[in-house]
């Protein structure tokens, strides 16, 4: 698993370094394979956070445009760029910082060339471009050496700080990690960052619904927009669904697909996407079904939405569009129709998120982990919820889950959580208490740890 | 020309050619062509005596007889020198000096690997671990169910079997049966024989993993477990006889790091690197310049596991360890490929003696 240190932030804070931080969770036990950097090469005093006065067309060609970057300098420069998202601006009145914040190089400044089919770094030498002199450079993520991206110009947030290095506002290290055994809670940034907080005695930051006091919709076993059944309380221990509305599907926010890009994830639409961070941030694989589709496959009510074992010889399209063959150990999310979901593994195509969509049911699942690493091996088939399935997942993220998706939903797709949830938890685990005694730690250890620093380490995690 | 004198010259003409005759065969084709009795120089001369007035046919007779005479004996003396020249010859070339040294017969040698364990088996013996040996061919139970993996649990993901295919009805239980992944399973063995006897013993032998075949990996390997199990029984206990063992293998007084680690039968559990022997920390090839060496994987026997073989967990502890063998061999003799351990290439294995 990556975790990105700007994402681990979030949460808890870090005054190591990402390499001495990365040596400190190896020797704890959570091994760190690789440290990867961003931005390490991005020189402080020559590539920037800039910002665009305006654009005019150049004189001499069509597919140029001339732009006049503030970067923090008393004197603005003009750039001579071809980049087709800087043209939409050409005319417009950029004036009261409106204009675009873009990554900004100076004259000598190290970059990939974004011309050159292989990678090649390169110093930029200011010159002429068709008659009109380039003072600096705007930048594609593959001249940042960000991904091999050059048809435009990254366009960066509105709360990027114009004049700052680039290197502090987008420069970033990840963590590679290599996790063995079951455990489902350190696939994902907050559980890191659980350890992290532990192991350097900092504070932990849950982010805004994350925590379990936040829950302020009302929680019931049968909503009015889905009928929940748990046919196999065996493989299906818990099953949470929300009803969001009035969606628009689009691109999610840059900081988003950043986030899930340096995590290892592609960037789909704002729906998939608040799925994918909320999986990532919290270790809680969310599955969004289309809700209208969902309703027109029946002539009842209310959808139903029923876990239960395959039938002998059942099959169904995943959303990897290929067609699979189920045997009767395997747990499917059904309605009366048929098979919406294998369970805990992949979607069905058939309530695959749309265009269109603007309602889905989101669903938040805990089944048995063994049974879903079993259904994944014999299908062949892994995802990034499977491998989280697989590992064990604590039921109590559920609700947690559906009410952080919600809140991100409502931030970058414009939607609305209906106030209910439908919650069926039959495989709620009994509160379990563990005696340790303090004696009983030194003796299989052979060191003595007091009991408040026993009691500290086990607070911290 | 006279008769005599023709006699005489056959005489002169047969005892030279005779001298002449090297071999049996010029020998023989000498015989031939003076005493042969059709065609032979001799018998041609006798026929003379027909020819011959009466008077004189007595006295020719007796001269070429004599002849005869004396080519016969010469033949038989030419013959006999011959014969014992070649003798003389045989022997001399055939000759054994008896006073030569004998040959010596190749001796094997034992295979780097098998030296390393034999080092292995010492040192620990020293620190009183006796060595036992566990099947090498185990059932799921033991290679996994009983170390605190059930089925599909994803601690078996760090171990690709081979399974070995058989009829159900030949071992009665239908258990899966394979080939061990790791020296581990040996742990309930010696527990269940030994129980409640302290223990304190090494597990040496073969495990076989369905990998890739590369440079870095083998599909099958040498493994030892270390187990010591008893009452009070400590993780100091551990991580001091893994750095006196690291010591006396590798090079006096190596220094020991402790990382948490994970393994489903151990808790706690962790890896155990040495500082390297080579660079002394500093950081080289052969650490990767980590500067640290892998020593072992090691932890306190898990509750479980102990349960498992018969212990009881509240009264006793455990420590346990794994390591391979071909890797240390790999660092300790600058072998540079796992595969060259079982390739037999004589040129490798040679270099071990």
């Amino acid at each position: 698993m990556k975790v990105p240190i700007s994402w681990l932030r979030d949460y808890v804070d870090i005054t190591l370094t990402p390499e001495a931080l990365a040596e400190r969770l190896t020797l704890a036990g959570l091994e760190v394979e690789k440290v990867i950097r961003i931005g390490e090469t991005w020189e402080r005093d020559k590539i920037f956070v800039g910002q665009v006065l305006e654009v005019r067309r150049h004189p001499d060609a069509d597919r140029l445009v001339l732009a006049r970057v503030n970067y923090g300098a008393p004197q603005p420069l003009t750039v001579v760029t071809g980049a087709p998202n800087l043209y939409p601006y050409a005319g417009q009145d950029l004036s009261n910082g409106r204009g675009p914040k873009v990554a900004f190089a100076i004259a000598g400044a190290q970059h990939v060339d974004g011309h050159s089919e292989e990678r090649r770094v390169v110093r930029l030498k200011p010159g002429k471009i068709r008659g009109i002199a380039s003072e600096g450079m705007v930048m594609s993520e593959k001249e940042l050496d960000l991904s091999d991206e050059h048809e435009g110009v990254i366009i960066l947030p509105d709360d990027a700080p114009v004049g700052a290095p680039l290197v502090d506002y987008l420069g970033d290290a990840i963590l590679e990690f290599d996790i063995k055994g079951a455990f489902g809670y350190l696939q994902s940034v907050i559980g890191i960052a659980r350890e992290v907080a532990a192991l350097t005695g900092q504070a932990l930051r849950l982010p805004p619904g994350a925590a379990p006091v936040d829950q302020k919709a009302q929680i019931v076993a049968d909503p009015d927009f889905v009928g929940i059944r748990i046919d196999a309380p065996d493989l299906c221990l818990r099953y949470s669904a929300a009803l969001m509305e009035g969606l628009v599907v689009g691109p999610s926010p840059y900081w988003m697909q950043q986030r899930l890009l340096r995590a290892g994830m592609r960037p789909i639409n704002n729906l998939v996407d608040v799925t994918n961070y909320v999986m990532l941030e919290l270790g809680q694989p969310l599955h969004a079904f289309d809700y209208d589709l969902l309703r027109l496959r029946t002539t009842e009510a209310k959808p139903a939405i029923i876990m239960r074992r395959a039938h002998p010889g059942e099959h169904l399209t995943t959303l990897d569009g290929v067609d699979r063959t189920l045997d009767p150990d395997m747990l499917l999310i059904t309605d009366t129709a048929g098979a919406v979901a294998v369970a805990g593994v992949m979607g069905g195509a058939n309530t695959e998120i749309q265009a269109g969509t603007t309602r889905i049911l989101l669903e938040a699942a805990n089944f048995n982990f063994l049974s879903i690493r079993r259904t994944g091996q014999l299908l062949k088939l892994t995802s990034e919820a499977a491998l989280r399935f697989g590992k064990r997942v604590d039921p109590e993220l559920t609700i947690p889950a559906l009410t952080r998706a919600g809140e991100l939903l409502r931030q970058v797709a414009g939607g609305a959580t209906h106030p209910v949830y439908g919650d069926v938890y039959p495989g709620k685990p009994e509160t379990r208490t563990i005696d340790l005694e303090p004696d009983y730690v030194s003796r299989l250890l052979g060191v003595a740890i007091p009991l408040p620093e026993i009691v500290r380490i086990l607070r911290g995690l | 020309m006279l008769d005599y004198e023709v006699l005489s010259k056959l005489q002169e003409e047969a005892l030279g050619a005779l001298q002449a005759a090297a071999d049996a065969a010029e020998l023989d084709a000498w015989r031939i062509r003076y005493l042969g009795r059709k065609g032979g120089a001799l018998s041609e001369a006798m026929k003379r005596l027909a020819v011959l007035a009466r008077e004189e046919r007595p006295a020719y007779g007796q001269a070429a007889n004599e002849v005869k005479e004396r080519l016969e004996a010469a033949f038989g003396e030419r013959e006999e020198a011959l014969k014992s020249a070649n003798l003389r010859a045989e022997l001399t070339a055939g000759a054994v000096d008896v006073t030569l040294p004998g040959r010596r017969p190749e001796l094997g040698h034992l295979h780097v690997v098998t030296q390393t364990l034999r080092q292995i088996i010492a040192i620990f013996g020293e620190m009183g671990f006796q060595v036992y040996e566990a099947p090498d061919v185990e059932t799921d139970e033991y290679n996994f169910g009983l170390l605190n993996m059930p089925p599909y649990h994803p601690a078996r993901d760090m171990w690709d079997s081979f399974w070995v295919s058989q009829d159900d009805e030949s071992t009665g239980s239908g258990e899966r049966l394979v080939m061990r992944t790791h020296t581990s399973p040996g742990q309930i063995r010696v527990m269940r024989e030994r129980y409640p006897e302290p223990i304190r013993v090494i597990l040496p032998g073969k495990t076989y993993r369905y990998e890739q075949v590369s440079a870095r990996s083998e599909s099958q390997f040498t493994q030892v477990e270390g187990l010591a199990v008893g009452r009070g029984i400590r993780m100091t206990d551990l991580i001091g006889t893994l750095q006196a063992f690291a010591s006396k293998m590798y090079a006096a007084g190596r220094r020991l790091r402790v990382r948490g680690s994970y393994f489903t039968f151990t808790e706690p559990s962790i890896e155990a690197d040495m500082d390297c022997m080579l660079c002394g920390g500093k950081g080289c090839v052969v650490c990767k310049y980590t500067g640290w060496l892998e020593v072992a994987g090691a932890g306190m026997v898990h509750p479980v596991v102990l349960r498992n073989g018969g212990y009881d967990p509240k009264i006793y502890s455990g420590f346990a360890f794994g390591f391979g063998v071909e890797r240390p061999s790999m660092v300790k003799y600058g072998i540079k490929d796992m595969r060259l351990f079982y390739g037999n290439d004589l040129r490798f294995v040679e270099q071990f003696k």
